[in-house]
């Protein structure tokens, strides 16, 4: 599993932070952008294995915005997402429900705030999900 | 123009009169009250016939009400080609409107004329049905306009007044008893009966339509009131349903802004707790937490700002009489230290003249003010400058915070003084904030009556420039100003 490339996108520095403490030293290689277009421009330039998405960046549904157009796009549709939220169960959105589909176009959702053993089993079941993984 | 002026006058007036009369013709209502007429009269001539051997009504009746149903026939016709045209929208086109009123005085002109013929084969003047006349004049000034009505009764009384004179003359013969019992009564030959008929139906004709014109007018003041106040309370409603979208998208990024920090907390806790953070990396993580928290408690603290700038009192600033310099010193007293810490360059210039104060609440100046020399100094990098300026024109007083920092991304402009909204630029630079600051300065600007202006360019730095009323200024002069973004590609260094 390790040597994964992980594109981070969160405007939380301490997000990221505690991202790159646990995913790190499980090796895999982290890309940590802090907004939306930064994001892209990673993702495009290096396409990774899979993206961590905060839903709301700069706006409350910038990550959404993100999520569709990677959908949309041919080259990056195949790359899982796990979406990142505050505020999903505060506000009662189930997303797991809509996993996948059109409203959420994620393999995965996790609320904030995060723990290490639920965010390395997302992040490997999401690998192994994905077209070649290793399922 | 001025024959399109006038015939305006002609169409009815008044959203509520004008779908009355639509909805009239497009239910046929002229045209099925039409039919009971025929049906009544024919019923009627059928019931003397078979009662009253005595009285044999000339054939000119029959003819009449036969030709009063085919032209009625006709009417449907034209009614439903009408509709067609009319269409069922909310409003009424004057086309539709001005044809809809042809048709409409078209029909009571011939009505009018078939009950004069009636008339004249069932007594002239000696016939008490004379007063239905009067309903068409009713029905005109109701649904269309006086100038309606008195067309139909000018009309009315001309054809009466033919059939009147032209009997008694002797011009119109022979004369047709209304009753049997009549027929030797000669009525209709004797002038003063003639003259005080024609002056009775006149005074009822013209006192119908004035009447009916008084009432109705008044009804209109009343529908157009209603129309107002109903228009009013439609905005009110689009304004609170506004209110209420934005208070819950408020609500939500508040929460959101406000628990982010928190989890943030929580998941570095739990990468200690969990002993996921190795020896070398627990300080880093703790002074994160710590921050974390402080930037918890700022949150918070803008937010209760935030909520008493918002709480609206126009008078709080209207009365206030606040020394902006100083104001202004203050402000910048407290900030020469983080200022010098980051080795910014803050400077402080006054051309204010003696004793210049400002229209705006003293406390809430120093948080505008405050807030904007916070973000000035927070993203500008070490070495650089940032002015804060102040000057004096007639009603107005300027205060300027400049900075030659990493100015304003083009794409975060449009909606910068939105609370919890933060610049690309600064997210990108991980510089932490609250995204309230300006939203503040917008509440406090707008509410006392001043205006913003913003200058930035990317890279170059930003200058926020904040409009205020004097203390002395008359209320009309700081009316209606906006917040307004000037200009976010000139270079505020220039």
């Amino acid at each position: 599993m390790a040597g994964e490339h992980i594109v981070i996108i969160d405007d939380d520095p301490d997000v990221r932070e505690a991202l790159t403490l646990m995913l790190e030293p499980a090796g895999y290689r982290l890309t940590c952008c802090s907004t939306g277009p930064e994001g892209t421009d990673a993702i495009r330039n290096d396409p990774p294995d899979l993206i961590l998405l905060d839903i709301m960046l700069a706006s409350p549904s910038e990550g959404f915005h993100l999520a569709y157009e990677l959908k949309k796009d041919e080259a990056l549709s195949g790359i899982p997402i796990i979406m990142i939220s505050a505020i999903g169960q505060t506000m009662g959105m189930d997303y797991a429900k809509e996993l996948g589909s059109e409203y959420v176009p994620a393999e995965k959702f996790l609320d904030k705030p995060l723990k290490a053993d639920v965010v390395l089993g997302a992040v490997s079941e999401a690998l192994a999900k994905r077209p070649g993984g290793g399922e | 123009m001025q024959g399109v002026q006038s015939l305006s006058r002609l169409l009815p007036h008044g959203k509520f009169r004008a779908r009355v009369l639509q909805a009239m013709i497009r239910h046929h209502w002229f045209i099925r009250m039409r039919w009971v007429i025929v049906l009544a009269t024919a019923a009627l001539l059928v019931i003397e016939w078979l009662q009253m051997p005595g009285l044999r009504r000339p054939s000119a009746v029959a003819l009449a009400v036969s030709w009063l149903a085919i032209i009625n026939l006709v009417w449907m016709l034209v009614g439903r080609g009408l509709l067609v045209a009319g269409g069922e929208g909310d409003t009424i086109a004057p086309g539709v409107l001005r044809r809809v009123t042809v048709f409409t005085n078209a029909q009571m002109m011939v009505d009018l004329l078939f009950l004069t013929i009636i008339l004249r084969y069932t007594g002239g003047i000696e016939n008490p049905m004379a007063i239905f006349y009067l309903f068409h004049v009713l029905i005109a000034t109701l649904l269309l306009t006086s100038a309606n009505a008195l067309l139909q009764g000018f009309w009315a009384l001309l054809l009466y007044s033919v059939l009147a004179v032209g009997e008694c003359c002797g011009f119109i013969r022979p004369h047709y008893p209304f009753m049997a019992s009549m027929a030797e009564s000669k009525l209709y030959l004797d002038w003063v009966y003639v003259l005080t008929s024609v002056g009775v139906l006149a005074a009822g004709v013209f006192g119908t339509a004035y009447f009916t014109q008084q009432i109705s007018s008044r009804l209109d003041d009343q529908e157009g009131e209603l129309y107002e106040a109903n228009n009013a309370l439609r905005r009110s409603q689009v304004a609170i349903q506004d209110l209420q979208a934005r208070r819950s998208r408020f609500m939500l990024t508040a929460a959101h802004q406000l628990k982010g920090p928190l989890a943030g907390i929580e998941t570095l806790a739990g990468l200690i707790r969990d002993r996921v953070v190795g020896a070398d990396a627990l300080d880093g993580v703790v002074t994160r937490i710590v921050s974390r928290c402080q930037q918890a408690i700022v949150q918070v603290t803008e937010l209760l700002t935030l909520a008493r700038v918002q709480e609206a009192a126009p008078l709080k600033h209207q009365a206030a009489d606040t020394p902006v310099a100083e104001v202004l010193g203050k402000v910048v007293r407290s900030f020469s230290e983080l200022a010098a810490y980051k080795r910014i360059d803050l400077q402080f210039s006054l051309e204010l003249g003696e004793g210049a104060l400002a229209a705006v609440d003293s406390r809430d100046l120093e948080d505008c003010i405050s807030n904007l020399v916070d973000n000035a100094i927070k993203y500008t990098p070490e070495g650089g400058k940032v002015w804060v300026r102040a000057s004096r024109d007639h009603e107005t007083i300027s205060i300027s915070v400049k900075d030659n920092g990493m100015g304003i991304a083009e794409d975060s402009e449009d909606d910068l003084f939105d609370p919890f909204r933060r610049g690309n630029l600064a997210l990108a630079a991980s510089i932490p904030g609250s995204g309230l600051g300006l939203a503040i300065v917008r509440e406090v600007v707008e509410q006392a009556g001043g205006r913003i202006e913003v200058r930035s360019a990317a890279g170059e730095g930003s200058e926020f420039t904040l409009v205020l009323p004097t203390h002395d200024a008359p209320v009309a002069a700081v009316r209606g100003t906006r917040t307004t973004i000037m200009s976010s590609h000139a270079s505020p260094a220039e």
